[in-house]
């Protein structure tokens, strides 16, 4: 088999997509993601070009290449990164913090990148918090995706951005529809989708414009576009469901094309026209404390896991998370 | 005598230089914390499968650029594999 040419120009492709039946050069690709994202954010009503959209970056290929791509395609993107103290000996946080700060200065004043310090803000990292209570890397993840979806839904109200947008790929979003399919979670297939609405009590509007494409093209973009971003996965990450999830649909994809793809919209199309009936979501109430949008009566489950009198006694597993939200179980691969 | 340990004697010197040749004749692959060897003419596509790797799973950079699996490698040169899953 020869080199594919590029379906625009003939050049050596540097990327073959079985799935569209497209090969193209790196600029032709680039081209096409760029493209294509804005497609996605107009048809699935995700912002206007006058919205200010706060970006989740981790310092991973997609978040970065998420903000490149909304910056390159004229919109008012600034980053967000929420340092989770993230170490286990290797400095996962503190570097992953370097990658954002690196980008955030190429693209400098055009963009801004804000910084929540999570250990600083709360007294303990994410591993601190997690540490309290039983169960492991589980639990750690599940706390973690927590502590994210809290910190990201405040830092959007509290420094304007009617929008958050997430890194999520098409990879991510299968993973989890496979995860929450495998155990027929309906409550949380019910609230799958590439756009999360707004609620009451300042519960932002959360998007994922890169969940059209595979991982292997979010990468690909970060590579064809020179961001730096950081390689290694979380420390906490090995062995995680969602890893084998995906490995699984990689395994299926190889040997016909276009399955992911498939599973993934079709699920779409079926969540539309209705085949979860009465799954609504549940009436939110403000919690006591932050005043953020909780299902539950009293306080928010952060606050719950945060809150030190509490966190000394009993209970709370981390699981409530914001309704609206997915769900904070290890099939969450909601990483920023 | 003499010429025949001269002959052995030369035996060694004459592997090693066709060690090196065909050492320098190889394709160094990189992936995570591994560092391979391959002597090139197959595909990235193939190259990948013979690591146990999904081709959906990893891209491949040549002097940091990503190349299409269906690039044939030469004899030489170096060539990155990138881990494309993430996950946590
Ligand atoms: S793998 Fe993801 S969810 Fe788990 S601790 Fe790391 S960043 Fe958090
Ligand atoms: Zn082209
Ligand atoms: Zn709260």
């Amino acid at each position: 088999m020869g080199v594919h040419r590029c379906r625009k120009c003939a050049a050596d492709s540097v990327i073959n997509m079985p799935q569209h039946k497209l090969a193209l050069c790196g600029e032709h690709f680039l081209a096409w993601v760029e493209k294509s994202t804005f497609d996605f954010i107009h048809k699935h009503r995700m912002f206007e070009p006058e919205d200010r959209v706060l970006v989740a970056v981790s310092g991973g290929k997609d978040s970065l290449s998420l903000w490149a791509i909304l910056l390159k395609l004229g919109f008012h993107a600034d980053g967000l990164y929420i340092d989770l103290g993230i170490d286990d000996g290797c400095g996962y946080s503190k570097r992953s913090v370097d990658y954002a700060r690196k980008f955030a200065q190429s693209v400098s004043p055009a963009a801004e990148l804000h910084v929540v310090d999570v250990g600083a803000l709360y007294g303990k990292t994410v591993a601190e918090l997690a540490a309290r209570r039983a169960g492991g890397r589980k639990k750690l993840c599940s706390v973690c995706g927590l502590v994210k979806r809290h910190e990201m839904n405040r830092a959007a109200r509290e420094l304007g951005y009617p929008v958050l947008a997430t890194g999520h790929n098409l990879d991510d979003e299968a993973a989890v529809l496979f995860g929450n399919t495998l155990r027929w979670e309906v409550e949380y297939l019910v609230r799958q989708a590439p756009v999360l609405p707004s609620g009451e009590h300042g519960l932002m509007k959360r998007v994922k414009p890169l969940a059209r494409f595979y991982e292997r093209e979010t990468a690909a973009y970060a590579i064809v576009s020179n961001i730096d971003y950081i390689e290694e996965e979380c420390p906490f990450s090995k062995g995680a469901t969602s890893i084998r999830l995906k490995e699984s649909l990689n395994s299926m994809e190889i040997g016909s094309p276009g399955t992911k793809l498939n599973f993934y919209f079709s699920f779409l199309r079926a969540r539309k026209s209705g085949i979860f009936p009465g799954c609504e979501r549940p009436a939110l109430k403000a919690c006591e404390k932050c005043g953020q949008a909780t299902a539950i009566p009293g306080l928010c489950a952060f606050c719950r896991l945060t809150d030190p009198e509490i966190a000394s006694g009993r209970e709370n597993d981390g699981q409530e998370g914001l309704p609206g939200l997915e769900n904070a179980s290890e099939t969450d691969i909601s990483r920023l | 005598m003499g010429g025949r340990s001269a002959i052995v004697g030369f035996y060694p010197i004459a592997q090693s230089w066709i060690f090196l040749q065909t050492m320098r004749r190889m394709v160094k692959i990189f992936f995570r914390e591994s560092e391979f060897e391959s002597p090139g003419k197959i595909t990235i596509r193939e190259l990948i499968k013979g690591l146990g790797l999904n081709p959906q799973s990893v891209l491949a950079v040549k002097e940091g650029k990503l190349v299409s699996n269906e690039t044939r490698l030469g004899t030489e040169g170096e060539i990155k594999l990138v881990s494309v899953i993430s996950g946590g």
